[in-house]
C-alpha cells in the first residue's frame, strides 16, 4: 500500500512541477489515509517521509482533482497526467495486480478474482468553475 | 542519534496544522507512525505483536523523558486543542485491523440475547476510519449502528471527542462500545467494560498474547462510563469492541419548509415526527432539521432530513467516491461550498441568497431511495484551512429557547454586517452512560455552527454560550469542536460526573509519569485536571 502511494504522490510531484505550479490531486477510491512522503522526480528518485504536513498546504485554489479508478482497489502501478498544464487534463492510470500470498495449494486455490485490467483513465473533477 | 521505534516510521515534522488550521502550524518534534510497511515471512511477528511492540517502545521513550507528553491523531478535524499534538504524536493509521469476536468467548447472557438477535460485537483498532469500517462490516452483511456526519474519522477520535450522529434511538458512537483497551504504561493495558460484560476474559488473554503488552480484564461501570469518552487523556486507546448491527439500509426524505413553519418548530418541542410524516406511521431512525441562519419570508429556511431503517436486501452494495473538496455531502461540507463563493464582507442580503442557493441544493425536497449507511455518510467536502464550527449541547426541553437566543443574536450581528458564513443543524440523541459524554439529558439536542473561520464568527459563538448562560440554559461544547467552556459552565452542565471522571483518571493512571504523558491541552482549559 504504501509503495503505491510513494508512486502515486511522485508522480503528482512531477507534474506539479512540469505545469508551472498548478496542482493534481490524484485520490484512490474505498482507501483511507496513511503516510505521506515527498517525492522528487528523476531516475532512481528516492522519496522521503513528509517533513510537513499542513493540509492547507496541499489544496490551493483551482487544484484539479482526479479520482483513480476503482478497479485498482488502491493499488496502482503508474499514473500519467496528460495535457498537465492545461484546464483539462486527462489521467491514464495503470494498476497492480491484487498479488496474493503464497498459499498452499487446495481446492479453493486460486483464492483470489483476477486482476483489474489496466490502463484505465477518467475524465479529471476540476475546482476551476469556481 | 536519531530516535528509532521497532516497525515504525519516526520523523520530525517542521510544519504541522489540524485539518481546518485551527491549530498550528507548529512543529512535532517527534512523529511516529507505527508499522508503515508491514513485515513479510515466516518470522515475521504478527501484526497486533509489531503494534504492541512499537507502542511500548513509544511509550518508553516519552515516559522516561522528563516533561513529555503523547498524543495519538485521528483524523485530525477537530478544531479544538482536543488535538493540539505535544512532543511525540502517534498517527495509528496503520493500527486498522477489524476481526469478530468468537461467540464462544462472548459472555452467556450477551450470546443469549443481543447477539442472538444478530448484533455482533466486532474488535477494531483505534486507527481505523470509519469508512473503512463501512466498507469492511458491508462485506460480512454488518454495518455500525451510528456514527458521525461523515465518514472520515478514526474510532478513537470518535471516542476522544464523542462524535455522534442524529439516531434518535441510538445515541451517539460511544453508545455502541461494549469494552476498550487501554494502553495505560509501556507494560500495562486494561480490557475495559461494564460490570454487565458482553466479553468473557478470553479476549483480554489474546489481546495480551497477541500485543504482548500484559492486559488486565477489568469489568467496572465507573471507569467504563469515563473512558466511553476520554478525551484521549485516559491511555492510548488500541482498540474497541464495538456492537455492530445486521446491515441494513436507510430510506430518506427530506422536507424544506418556510423558516417559522409550526410543525417544524412544534416536532422540536416534542420530537413527535409523526407530524412531518403522516403517511408514514414509523418513527424515522434519523431525524435532523437544518435551518438557514438569515431565513427570508416566502423561502425555504427550514429542511427536515429524515431516514427510516429498512432491508438491505435490493439496495447496492457501494461505496462513495471520494470527493473535490467543494462537492459537498455532508452539513459541514456546505462550508466548502461558501469558501469559493464568499470572498470579503457581504451585506445580508447579497449572503442570504447565496447560502439559500446552496441549502436548497443540498436538501432537494423529496423521498430518496434506500442507500447504505456508508453511503448516506459519505466524506467531507469541507476545504482544509478554511472552517470552523462550535456545537452547543443542551437539553432537548431546551433545544427551542436555545435557537431563539441563537437566531436573536444572528440578527443583532447581521446588523453590523457580521455573518455565520455556514448554516445551523439541529440533531437530537438520547442519554448516555458515558460520564462526559455530551448526551446527558433523557433527549439531548445538539446545535451545530459550521462556518467559514473568520473573527466575526467567533463573536457570534461567544455571543450565544454568553446568553445561554446569562438565560439559565446549562449547556455544554463538542469536544472536538470550538468550545466556550470552563470549569462553572463544566459543573453546571455534568454535575457530578465531572468528579467522577477526575476519580476514574487517577484510578486508571495512578502514576504522575502516567497523568503527565496522556494529558491534554483541554483538560487544563475546563477544570478537568
Amino acid at each position: 500500500m504504501s509503495n503505491n502511494r510513494m508512486q502515486a504522490l511522485s508522480l503528482v510531484a512531477a507534474v506539479s512541477s512540469a505545469c508551472g505550479g498548478s496542482q493534481v490531486r490524484l485520490v484512490s477510491p474505498d482507501t483511507t489515509p496513511g503516510s505521506r512522503y515527498t517525492c522528487q522526480p528523476g531516475e532512481g528518485a528516492v522519496c522521503q517521509p513528509a517533513t510537513t504536513d499542513v493540509p492547507e498546504d496541499l489544496d490551493p485554489s483551482g487544484t484539479v482533482f482526479v479520482i483513480l479508478p476503482r478497479e485498482c482497489k488502491g493499488k496502482v502501478h503508474q499514473i500519467v497526467v496528460l495535457d498537465a498544464g492545461s484546464s483539462h487534463p486527462r489521467v491514464d492510470a495503470t494498476c497492480a495486480p491484487q498479488a496474493e500470498p503464497v498459499e498452499g495449494m487446495t481446492s479453493s486455490y486460486p483464492s483470489a478474482a483476477p486482476p483489474a485490467t489496466a490502463p484505465t483513465s477518467r475524465a479529471p473533477t476540476s475546482r476551476e468553475s469556481e | 542519534m536519531p530516535l528509532s521505534f521497532p516497525f515504525t516510521e519516526v520523523k520530525s515534522v517542521t510544519r504541522w496544522s489540524n485539518y481546518s488550521g485551527t491549530i498550528g502550524p507548529r512543529a512535532v518534534p517527534v512523529y511516529c507512525t507505527p508499522d508503515v510497511m508491514g513485515v513479510a515471512g515466516m518470522d515475521a511477528p504478527r501484526k497486533l505483536r509489531r503494534h504492541g511492540a512499537a507502542l511500548e517502545a513509544i511509550l518508553n521513550h516519552v515516559w522516561s523523558t522528563p516533561g513529555a507528553t503523547l498524543r495519538a491523531i485521528g483524523s485530525r478535524w477537530s478544531f479544538s486543542s482536543i488535538i493540539q499534538p505535544g512532543d511525540v504524536v502517534v498517527d495509528p493509521a496503520n493500527l486498522d485491523t477489524l476481526l469478530e469476536v468468537k461467540p464462544e468467548w462472548l459472555n452467556e447472557e450477551y450470546r443469549r440475547g443481543r447477539f442472538e438477535q444478530g448484533f455482533v460485537p466486532v474488535f477494531a483498532q483505534g486507527g481505523t476510519q470509519i469508512a473503512s469500517i463501512n466498507r469492511r462490516l458491508l462485506d460480512v452483511g454488518l454495518a455500525l449502528q451510528t456514527s458521525g456526519a461523515g465518514d472520515g474519522h478514526r474510532l478513537a477520535g470518535c471516542l476522544a471527542t464523542g462524535t455522534h450522529g442524529s439516531a434518535l434511538r441510538i445515541g451517539a458512537v460511544h453508545d455502541t462500545v461494549l469494552a476498550l483497551h487501554l494502553i495505560i504504561a509501556p507494560q500495562d493495558s486494561v480490557f475495559l467494560q461494564p460490570e454487565r460484560a458482553a466479553c468473557g476474559p478470553e479476549v483480554a488473554a489474546w489481546l495480551a498474547r497477541e500485543t504482548g503488552i500484559p492486559t488486565r480484564s477489568v469489568q467496572d461501570d465507573k471507569l467504563f462510563a469515563a473512558a466511553q469518552v476520554g478525551l484521549g487523556a485516559l491511555g492510548f486507546v488500541h482498540g474497541v469492541v464495538l456492537e455492530t448491527a445486521p446491515l441494513y439500509a436507510l430510506r430518506g426524505r427530506i422536507l424544506a419548509r418556510p423558516f417559522a413553519d409550526a410543525e417544524v418548530w412544534k416536532t422540536l418541542d416534542d420530537l413527535e415526527t409523526s407530524r412531518l410524516h403522516p403517511d408514514v406511521q414509523e418513527r424515522p431512525y434519523h431525524f435532523e432539521v437544518v435551518f438557514h441562519p438569515y431565513p427570508s419570508n416566502g423561502r425555504p429556511g427550514a429542511f427536515v432530513r429524515m431516514f427510516w431503517k429498512v432491508s438491505a436486501r435490493d439496495v447496492a452494495h457501494d461505496s462513495p467516491l471520494p470527493v473535490a473538496p467543494d462537492l459537498a455531502s455532508d452539513t459541514m461540507g456546505l462550508i466548502g461550498k461558501l469558501t469559493g463563493l464568499v470572498d470579503g464582507a457581504l451585506p445580508t442580503l447579497v449572503l442570504r441568497a447565496v447560502i439559500g442557493d446552496q441549502l436548497s441544493k443540498r436538501f432537494v425536497p423529496g423521498d430518496k431511495a434506500p442507500a447504505l449507511p456508508g453511503m448516506v455518510w459519505g466524506p467531507t467536502s469541507l476545504p482544509p484551512g478554511h472552517g470552523t464550527s462550535t456545537e452547543v449541547v443542551v437539553d432537548q426541553r431546551r433545544a427551542h429557547r436555545a435557537l431563539e437566543l441563537l437566531f436573536d443574536i444572528l440578527r443583532t450581528h447581521a446588523d453590523k454586517g457580521e455573518h455565520l458564513l455556514g448554516a445551523v443543524a439541529t440533531r437530537f440523541i438520547p442519554k448516555t452512560r458515558a460520564l462526559l459524554g455530551m448526551n446527558q439529558s433523557d433527549m439531548s439536542c445538539f446545535i451545530e455552527l459550521p462556518s467559514i473561520r473568520n473573527s466575526e464568527v467567533e463573536g457570534i459563538y461567544r455571543d450565544f454560550w454568553d446568553a445561554l448562560e446569562k438565560d439559565g440554559v446549562p449547556f455544554t461544547c463538542h469536544w472536538g469542536q470550538t468550545h466556550g467552556m470552563n470549569p462553572k459552565r463544566l459543573t453546571t452542565y455534568f454535575g457530578p460526573n465531572v468528579e467522577r471522571w477526575k476519580a476514574a483518571r487517577d484510578e486508571l493512571l495512578s502514576s504522575a509519569e502516567a497523568k503527565r504523558v496522556f494529558q491534554s491541552a483541554i483538560l487544563g482549559e475546563v477544570g478537568l485536571l
